[in-house]
């Protein structure tokens, strides 16, 4: 996993944020959130948005720690905030069909009930198609931070980098343990 | 006989009064000019794939004037006179795919027209609604717009020129706070420090940069910032007020409290606007929840807390379930206006004479995603 790190924060570094991030990238979950988002960064996508009724039905508040990918209370949404592509003809892992996936991310780190392990996770928009408003918005926000954090900044369309940039769903795609 | 006899009196008792009757005259079919005069309310209803609005209400009634329309993925800015509103938001040639253009709205408020735009580098964070991601100059010469590619920066709009004057790189910062005289501001870093820019020979230069006043990793700063005097009051997620002084355009901490220290029950503030100040009334109010965790700085509120700077001190609560954002009106009578879960913008009267309470005084329906809301005179 540091090998994947370090991988991604060079190609970070090669982008126009050198600089951007003094960020303490030291040691503890928090920091090590703040590191791998900052890769994560210039290397894969996603997107983040706001809630709207369906935060008072459920859809936010609370914290994150349930087992079905259908449901915004799953356990790797604990920092999502957009509509659900499980709900959508994607899946945890894919966008839909006819999609494009985020050229960008911000990511999470997500305690898993099962094993009580932490992992990374990364929320990549699917874009390119008007809003998926069959599916549940959800909002949670553990480990999110403003926009002078942006690699865990949920509130922003993150197909902000891609050719068509309409926000469609989100997926949450595991990419290693946070330890 | 008895039927038709009935029927007839049925006739003229219902017929007869029309008769006796001016038919209603022929209408002009026509488009109000302009908007009733009086203090306005502003909310932004973005949109994240179509036009969103900005809607007016009447400050007193909150009965509607009507829209201003703008893209996907917007921001708002009323000037204070209330007379000129800006939109900066994405349009799409398809709505959701292929090409985009990032667009700066100026809109005459009265008559809720545009009257001009200017085309932006198509870098413009398409954020849900801040306060500060779209700011002007307190001289009134420029726009600044937060921009996202995520690499941060802030395009500044000449308005005089109606052009872009340049694009400023401000990696790693977010937020635009302009200061109090002239055509400067800060934003504020990942790294817990503010910067301070403003123009130099035609051009936008660093001015200062204060240590970090803060630690997101350990309590992070909420990004809408209210002006209170010489100085900007930010919050934090874990409830502390930080003053920032900008008067001479180099910024400094001009003190940290916190207002929950000693209070039992878990309070923190949360929500989009989740702060406004009053100068009228001299009190910072706050959108706060209870048994508050990780994550959940951005619930509603259950109470709206006021604090008063100048001793440090909460002076008043009250209950304000359902709250994500707010602000008060200027006057010698504020109001306060809150967006609530229920998809709702609600007036309330204030009363601070003893400790705070608000009284409802009307409300009206919203539609989008309402995050952002501006009372003018």
């Amino acid at each position: 996993m540091i090998g994947f790190l370090d991988a991604l924060l060079a190609r970070l570094d090669r982008m126009t944020e050198t600089g951007a991030r003094r960020v303490a990238q030291t040691s503890g979950r928090r920091s090590f959130l703040a590191k791998a988002g900052t890769m994560i960064l210039g290397g894969v996508f996603l997107p983040m948005l706001p809630f709207d009724k369906s935060f008072a039905n459920s859809g936010g508040g609370g914290v994150a720690t349930g087992s079905d990918p259908l449901a915004c209370d799953y356990w790797r949404y604990c920092a999502l905030d957009g509509t659900l592509c499980t709900q959508c003809g994607g899946a945890i892992n894919a966008c839909p069909p006819g999609s494009q996936g985020s050229s960008v991310t911000w990511v999470g780190t997500c305690r898993n009930p099962d094993d009580g392990r932490d992992y990374l996770v990364s929320y990549n928009d699917c874009c390119g198609k008007s809003i998926c408003s069959n599916a549940s918005f959800c909002n949670f926000n553990e480990g999110e931070r403003p926009g002078y954090r942006m690699a865990v900044f949920n509130d922003i369309n993150w197909c902000m980098a891609n050719t068509s940039v309409g926000y469609h769903c989100t997926v949450a795609v595991l990419v290693g343990l946070a330890e | 006989m008895i039927r038709p006899i009935v029927g007839i009196a049925l006739f003229a008792a219902f017929a007869t009064p029309a008769w006796a009757q001016d038919p209603l005259p022929e209408e002009e079919f026509i488009v109000k000019q302009a908007i009733d005069p009086g203090p306005n309310l502003f909310v932004y209803q973005e949109s994240l794939d179509g036009p969103g609005t900005i809607v007016v209400f009447g400050a007193d009634t909150l009965s509607m004037k009507g829209t201003m329309t703008s893209g996907a993925f917007g921001q708002m800015l009323v000037e204070p006179t209330g007379k000129t509103a800006f939109a900066q938001s994405t349009f799409m040639k398809r709505y959701a795919y292929g090409a985009m253009e990032h667009v700066l709205q100026i809109y005459d408020v009265a008559t809720l027209t545009p009257k001009s735009e200017v085309i932006l580098p198509p870098k413009a964070a398409m954020a849900l609604s801040y306060v500060n991601l779209l700011q002007h100059s307190a001289d009134g010469k420029y726009v600044f717009v937060q921009n996202a590619t995520p690499a941060s920066s802030i395009t500044i709009v000449d308005l005089s020129a109606g052009t872009v004057l340049e694009e400023l790189p401000t990696p790693g910062c977010w937020g635009i706070y302009p200061a109090a005289t002239g055509a400067g501001f800060m934003t504020m870093c990942g790294d817990g420090s503010l910067m301070s820019y403003a123009p130099k020979d035609g051009k936008f230069v660093e001015v200062a940069t204060t240590p970090a006043i803060f630690d997101p990793d350990v309590d992070a700063l909420f990004t809408t910032g209210m002006r209170v005097g010489g100085d900007y009051a930010f919050i934090s997620f874990k409830g502390d007020v930080s003053l920032v002084s900008d008067a001479d355009g180099v910024p400094k901490s001009s003190g940290v409290f916190s207002m929950v220290d000693g209070v039992e029950g878990g309070w923190a503030p949360g929500g989009y606007q989740m702060v406004a100040y009053s100068p009228d009334l001299k009190l910072l109010f706050v959108l706060m929840h209870s048994k508050s965790y990780e994550g959940s700085h951005k619930n509603p509120a259950e109470e709206l807390w006021a604090v008063d700077v100048a001793t440090k001190k909460v002076v008043g609560r009250t209950p304000f379930a359902g709250f994500w954002s707010f602000t008060v009106s200027s006057g010698a009578k504020p109001a306060l206006f809150g967006i609530s879960l229920e998809m709702k913008v609600v007036r309330f009267d204030i009363d601070v004479s003893s400790g705070l309470s608000l009284t409802q005084t009307g409300e009206a329906g919203l539609t989008g995603y309402p995050f952002l809301l501006a009372a003018t005179p």
